[in-house]
């Protein structure tokens, strides 16, 4: 019996999975049946194929056709199958990957998840593919690639290769406002130490003091993304940003928006990847979705189980949350008073000093009134720290000080000892936990590397340990 | 209702292959059946169809294959070895489908050209 | 309560001389994990009965008077004693002084705080830990009590109290005694009110903010070596930042 096998295949969060597909025929009144788990979306590729092969004048073979998808147990759905159908009906076996959708008259496009199996597939080794015309920003990620793109379904058959389509020029300096219209040199110098060691942020303050604007300009003063963390990120979301991305959610999301759902859309936290996630008025989001962040900080991903199979979504962010200090918003304000009860207010505190916020390395209040000096060279600086820190520490498998898994701190932050017994001293009679302690010198050693010190300080300590004394100073304040 | 043409075409041309006609057009409860013919003990249902445009296969659906049964059944009383076939015809010829089973497969294919 | 204790001469090197003045002879005894030389010294006393104001202020001032670096001394009984103890272990250590021997405790209600004091100061008294409590100690207890501070705060006190009894002897002892006034119609702040008809210092005010004390630093080292903790120091940061005191710039602290 003649089989012919052409590969595709799909992604189960970041990871690729091959799928063969394998197509047959039987005697028998005409069918095309699909087996092995094919979603609806799959099925409505016999419809697609059926008249894109009538485009070029063939026809789905007499009698039965059976096209099996192995692996058999994995779900399969998305678009991107009929062009590999369809080279099986036309030209028979092929090496090659081949992702693609195909439209009635027989044009190929490409569908975001055509994106994301081609950048799963390169990355998990895979370097031979039949696509469609893919942008040149895309193929530039994968140089060792072999691309074979089809723009219509008869270069198949005559064997001719399309171009790359050409990039909209003028976009890469689009959207990289740097730190020049915020006010306030404190508030500076903090988005510059979150950027340059990946410290998460909690920026507090009255209403209407620039919390978020700040938020939104952080990426603007990162280094532009590598290949390989715009290749991470197109595997995950198919989407490709000029920068990196800044994800602005909202306080009412749900979780499956938010963390991806387990059928295979990404959340909010994983198009954030390797950029800044945004959350506004921290304390006002879902329950649920402030405890689920908890492990997704500490993993630097989502990691969800679907059935049998466990999934996991990249989320590297940096997370820029912004709260009010109080329900009213005016606790601490120099003139305005707060109207709040004090038990309102102190249980709006515990929920910004629960666990997640623990997990948040910075937290800074914001003032309106704030002196405002210019920050020279923030962006040439925090490059700089992130060449030192990644230089530091490649071979550990991290390239941020906010990255050093918390039983290595003390081994890898090194402080002098006299410094070091002061803070331990100081560290044991203040109480302070073993998580706090890592994050105190996390930061410093960022702070630290901003200032061009070797060796940490006494002034890289204070400085740290006062980023993470705001919410105290705040609880004094309630009477 | 008016035989079609192809239907006689069919008949002719199972009398030419050895197998003796015994009824057409025969109407059940549960539908109709173009065509009874029998060589030796085997009986055989043959559905005829014609379509002009496209592939007259693809209109015998699992419903029709069903009623289609369901008359040779009755035919039958339930006894004797009977098969089903089918004719689909175009203004090209005719692909004969041998021993149809209800999932669509069936024994054999042949490419006919009656007329 | 079985820990060890230590028998001391009232010539001890802790005391700094204050025992020595009163020229006696008794051994001490003391029970703590941190046995320090007293040489800032301050006694707050008051009623047992006090109301919520004398406990606050006894509180504050216990607190204050420990960050300023004095060791608080008091009677270890409920009211303001406790309340005075707890504030100085907040910002810095305190002594207890007992009526009875180191086995007993008196009264119940303050044992927990008396075992955190054993943690962070010392307890003391003249008897033998087999000795119970007795009336007549307590009297002696409050000559101790004055005999350790360098001055007496009388928080709220009736006019037949144990605190005024401390009062006096600090009074013969020549030491200054200062009062914190109360309510006009309330009795049991009617002993401390006439301390301040007599002429004892009334305690105006409990001064509230670091700030003044840190004026004169400069660096974050100068701050730090004056809180003595970094994070206290990066507590005052934080909050000089947030309320625009400060700017900190490098190791330099810019007063605004």
């Amino acid at each position: 019996m003649d089989v012919v096998k052409v590969w595709s295949g799909l992604t189960f969060g970041d990871r690729f999975v091959p799928v063969e597909i394998q197509i047959t025929y039987g005697a028998g009144l005409p069918a095309f049946h699909m087996v092995g788990m094919v979603s609806e979306s799959v099925e409505e590729s016999k419809e697609r194929v059926r008249y894109a092969l009538k485009s070029v004048g063939k026809s789905i073979p007499q009698g039965r056709v059976m096209v099996a998808f192995l692996p058999s147990e994995v779900t399969k759905s998305g678009a991107h199958f009929d062009l590999a159908l369809l080279h099986g009906f036309l030209k028979g076996n092929s090496e090659r990957l081949i992702v693609g959708e195909v439209a009635l008259d027989g044009t190929v496009r490409a569908t975001v998840q055509s994106l994301r199996v081609i950048a799963a597939a390169y990355n998990s080794g895979t370097k031979k593919f039949i696509c469609p015309r893919l942008p040149e920003s895309v193929l530039k990620l994968m140089p060792d690639g072999d691309f074979f793109m089809v723009e219509h379904v008869s270069q198949l058959l005559s064997g001719e290769t399309s171009t790359a389509v050409e990039d909209e020029g003028g976009t890469e300096c689009q959207g990289r406002i740097g730190l020049n219209d915020v006010k306030g040199s404190g508030i500076k110098r903090v988005a510059m130490i979150a950027a340059a060691g990946w410290h998460h942020v909690l920026l507090m303050g009255n209403p209407g003091v620039g919390k978020s604007m700040v938020a939104e300009r952080m990426v603007g003063i990162m280094p532009s993304m590598s290949n390989s963390e715009k290749l991470d990120l197109l595997a995950s979301t198919g989407t490709l940003p000029d920068h990196r991305p800044a994800r602005f959610t909202s306080w009412n999301s749900t979780p499956a928006g938010f963390f991806g759902s387990a059928k295979g859309t990404p959340g909010e936290v994983t198009f954030a990847h390797r950029g800044v996630l945004i959350m506004d008025e921290f304390p006002q989001y879902r329950k649920d979705i402030l405890e689920g962040l908890r492990t997704v900080l500490d993993c630097r991903a989502v990691l969800a189980s679907y059935g049998s199979q466990r999934l996991t979504w990249p989320a590297d962010f940096l997370l820029v949350a912004t709260s009010n200090p109080c329900p009213c918003g005016y606790l601490g304000h120099p003139k305005k008073v707060c109207k709040d009860s004090p038990t309102s207010v102190m249980r709006y505190l515990g929920r910004l000093s629960g666990p997640v916020a623990d997990r948040i390395d910075m937290h800074y209040w914001v003032k309106a009134d704030e002196p405002n000096e210019d920050v020279k060279a923030v962006e040439e600086r925090v490059c700089n720290v992130w060449e030192l820190q990644k230089s530091r520490w490649e071979s550990e498998g991290f390239i941020h000080a906010g990255h050093i898994p918390g039983e290595r701190v003390d081994e890898l932050v090194e402080v002098g000892s006299s410094v070091r017994k002061l803070l331990d001293d100081s560290v044991e009679k203040a109480g302070l936990s073993r998580r706090e302690r890592h994050k105190i010198l996390r930061l410093s050693r960022t702070i630290a590397d901003l200032e061009g010190a070797h060796d940490i300080g006494i002034n890289h300590l204070i400085e740290a340990i006062s980023y993470r004394q705001v919410i105290p100073w705040l609880r004094s304040l309630v009477p | 209702m008016s035989r079609h043409f192809s239907e006689d075409k069919v008949a002719s041309f199972l009398a030419s292959q050895k197998y003796r006609i015994l009824d057409q057009n025969v109407i059940f409860p549960t539908g109709e059946i173009d065509i009874v013919a029998s060589k030796g003990r085997m009986l055989v249902f043959v559905e005829v169809r014609y379509r002009k445009n496209f592939d007259a296969a693809e209109t015998v659906d699992l419903k029709k294959l069903e009623r289609i049964m369901q008359c040779a059944y009755l035919y039958t009383g339930g006894e004797g070895s009977y098969r089903v076939d089918v004719f689909a015809c175009g203004p090209k010829g005719c692909h004969w489908y041998k021993g149809v089973r209800l999932d669509g497969c069936c024994e054999s294919v042949e490419w006919l050209n009656l007329w | 309560m079985t820990s060890s204790f230590y028998m001391l001469s009232p010539d001890d090197d802790i005391f700094c001389g204050r025992l020595e003045q009163q020229a006696l002879n008794r051994p001490l005894y003391v029970r703590g994990s941190s046995i320090k030389p007293l040489e800032k010294t301050v006694g707050i006393v008051g009623t047992r009965h006090a109301s919520s104001y004398g406990l606050k202020v006894a509180y504050e001032l216990g607190k204050y008077y420990a960050s300023e670096g004095y060791v608080v001394i008091s009677g270890l009984a409920y009211g303001i004693d406790q309340k005075s103890h707890e504030g100085a272990l907040e910002k810095g250590t305190t002594v207890g002084v007992l009526g009875h021997g180191l086995d007993f405790h008196y009264p119940k209600s303050t044992l927990p705080l008396r075992k955190s004091i054993e943690e962070k100061g010392f307890v003391i008294t003249w008897y033998n830990h087999e000795q119970g409590p007795r009336k007549a100690f307590f009297r002696e207890r409050n000559w101790l009590i004055a005999a350790l501070s360098d001055f007496i705060v009388v928080v709220e006190a009736p006019m037949k109290s144990g605190a005024l009894i401390t009062a006096n002897f600090a009074l013969q002892m020549g030491k200054e005694v200062k009062a914190v006034p109360g309510d006009i119609d309330r009795d049991s702040s009617a002993g401390s009110n006439m301390l301040i008809f007599e002429g004892a210092e009334p305690v105006l005010a409990i001064p509230k903010d670091a700030e003044e004390q840190y004026k004169s630093c400069k660096t974050v080292q100068d701050l730090v070596a004056a809180v003595g903790s970094l994070v206290e120091a990066g507590q005052l940061i934080a909050k000089w930042q947030s309320t625009g005191r400060v700017i900190l710039e490098g190791e330099i602290i810019h007063w605004v």
